[in-house]
């Protein structure tokens, strides 16, 4: 990960790369990505229709990829997509992990949350970037030649759209918060992506040695009026940003934090 | 990402003679851009716009300027715009000692610290903002230092006139928000530039600093101008009033 530019057409040329999704638009969107500046993807779905349907899809756009039926929250098919694309790639230099789906608030105030609904919340943003970070991590530190790991936060899959190519531009189901506020599930979902980015950082600090870089985009979008910039980020936009930093371009950014979210950050 | 990505843009580096700057006119030429650069040493403009013009990237003009000087700072943008007729980037790389015990150093070299590193950035995102907010659009890249997130030693001043950089930079970002003008920052932390040139000599001083940092390296200027090269272009265009911190790891410890 150390030639800076080799081509700069495929930035990711000869590279593999692993995406923990759900082939929702966004999923979606970083694999198209990552495919265009030439890495060879390896992406999960949450079934066979959805990843049958995926893979459809990239391939009528010219691009191959692979995708794998997978619950991304369970380390034992953490372990077998990273063992998968093992044997189709022969090693991973980037791995990419969404943060799982959110439930939507429950109704009730801020503190009305009850233990069932904070577990289910902390445990499905948590647990597929912890499960494959770790596996990317062992897997990348053990190779020796280093990679990079990419963790996306803050938004919801589970609200994301699917429909068409609109979706493609859409604020992916996640508009409507800029952070945790009233809802009884912000309290969680903020609380989530705190854990988030020490996590981030501690695979960054603990991966250094070994060349493994990991860095946090977190996706924010506004209420109302929308955010600073007048649009929200787009799942391009986040896209952009994941492959930035998955790219020997970032070589020296480590457990760093790129906010993609329409200039919300200016408020922060 | 096109091998072109700044072309027919123009860019202005202020402090662009050497290190991090100089990196970031190299990146933008080489991306096709105009560059516009200063330096306060008319031998190192010299010597920068004759280095620069050998690389054969798009068109380059340096000029003298002390960014603590309003007026001047608004001279080299009128002149950007004269040779270019507009302004897509903006990059404020300017940055000076002194380090030391606080309690040491001179008045007039911490005044001269604070004046340079805050004030100049205020001085040329101003000048910049005044021509983006007409065009509508425009990106600006600030380099704040890790040193802005956390007390260094030997380094008051120094981490306060960052810090300042970074609460600039998000205060900036909002106010032109809404001109489709974005305000980015990065934060770079140990880079092999002439500012820790102390580095280069002192072999036991370098293992120190690189031990702490995950990487186990200095960060390369060309590796920082990569970061600023990201959230200067469209590829960015949903980011503004992020600090992104280039560190190799070490504030991540």
């Amino acid at each position: 990960m150390e030639t800076l530019r080799d081509s700069p057409a495929r930035p990711l040329g000869g590279l593999a790369a692993v995406v923990i999704g759900a082939a929702d638009p966004l999923t979606a969107a970083i694999v198209r990505r990552l495919l265009a500046d030439g890495a060879g993807v390896l992406t999960t779905a949450p079934d066979e229709e959805a990843a049958l349907a995926l893979e459809a899809d990239l391939a009528a756009e010219g691009g191959v990829a692979y995708v794998v039926a997978a619950d991304a929250a369970r380390a034992r098919d953490a372990d077998a997509v990273f063992g998968e694309a093992l044997r189709v790639f022969g090693a991973i230099d980037i791995a990419v992990a969404i943060a799982g789906a959110l439930p939507g608030p429950p109704g009730g105030g801020p503190f009305d949350l009850d233990d069932g609904a904070f577990e289910r919340t902390l445990l499905a943003s948590l647990r597929p970037a912890f499960a494959g970070a770790r596996r990317a991590a062992r897997l990348m530190t053990a190779r020796g030649r280093g990679g990079s790991i990419v963790i996306v936060a803050g938004l919801s899959l589970a609200g994301a759209s699917r429909e068409g190519a609109a979706a493609e531009d859409a604020p992916d189901g996640f508009r409507g918060r800029a952070r945790p506020a009233d809802a009884p599930a912000d309290l969680v979902a903020g609380a989530a992506g705190g854990a988030l980015e020490a996590l981030t950082r501690g695979i960054g600090a603990a991966g250094g040695a070994r060349d493994v870089r990991a860095n946090l985009v977190r996706v924010a979008a506004a209420d109302g009026a929308g955010p600073p910039l007048g649009a929200p980020a787009t799942a391009r936009d986040v896209a952009a940003a994941v492959a930035f930093l998955a790219s020997p371009r970032a070589s020296y950014v480590s457990g760093a934090v790129l906010p993609v979210d329409g200039g919300l950050e200016s408020l922060r | 990402m096109s091998a072109a990505a700044f072309a027919e843009k123009a860019a202005l580096v202020a402090g662009g003679t050497r290190g991090i700057g100089l990196a970031c006119c190299r990146r933008f030429l080489d991306q096709g851009a105009g560059v516009v650069f200063c330096g306060t040493s008319e031998d190192g403009v010299r010597a920068t716009a004759a280095e620069l013009e050998g690389l054969g990237g798009g068109p380059v003009a340096g000029y003298v300027c002390d960014v603590a000087d309003a007026a001047a700072v608004q001279r080299l943008v009128d002149e950007t715009l004269r040779l270019f007729g507009r302004l897509d980037v903006c990059v404020t790389a300017a940055g000076v000692g002194p380090w030391g015990p606080f309690d040491q150093l001179r008045p007039p070299d911490v005044e001269r610290q604070l004046a340079v590193n805050v004030l100049g950035v205020h001085n040329v995102v101003a000048a910049a903002a005044r021509v983006m907010r007409a065009q509508g659009a425009g990106s600006v890249v600030t380099i704040g230092s890790i040193s802005g997130l956390r007390a260094d030693c030997d380094a008051a001043s120094y981490c306060a006139s960052k810090a300042a950089v970074h609460l600039l930079t998000k205060a900036f970002a909002r106010e032109l928000a809404a001109h489709r003008v974005r305000v980015n920052c990065v934060a770079p932390g140990w880079v092999d530039t002439d500012m820790n040139d102390g580095l280069r000599e002192d072999a036991a001083a370098r293992r120190a600093v690189c031990a702490a940092i995950p990487l186990g390296r200095l960060g390369r200027p060309e590796e920082i101008a990569e970061v600023v090269a990201f959230l200067a272009g469209d590829e960015a265009a949903a980011i503004s009033g992020a600090v992104v911190v280039a560190d190799g790891g070490l504030t991540s410890r």
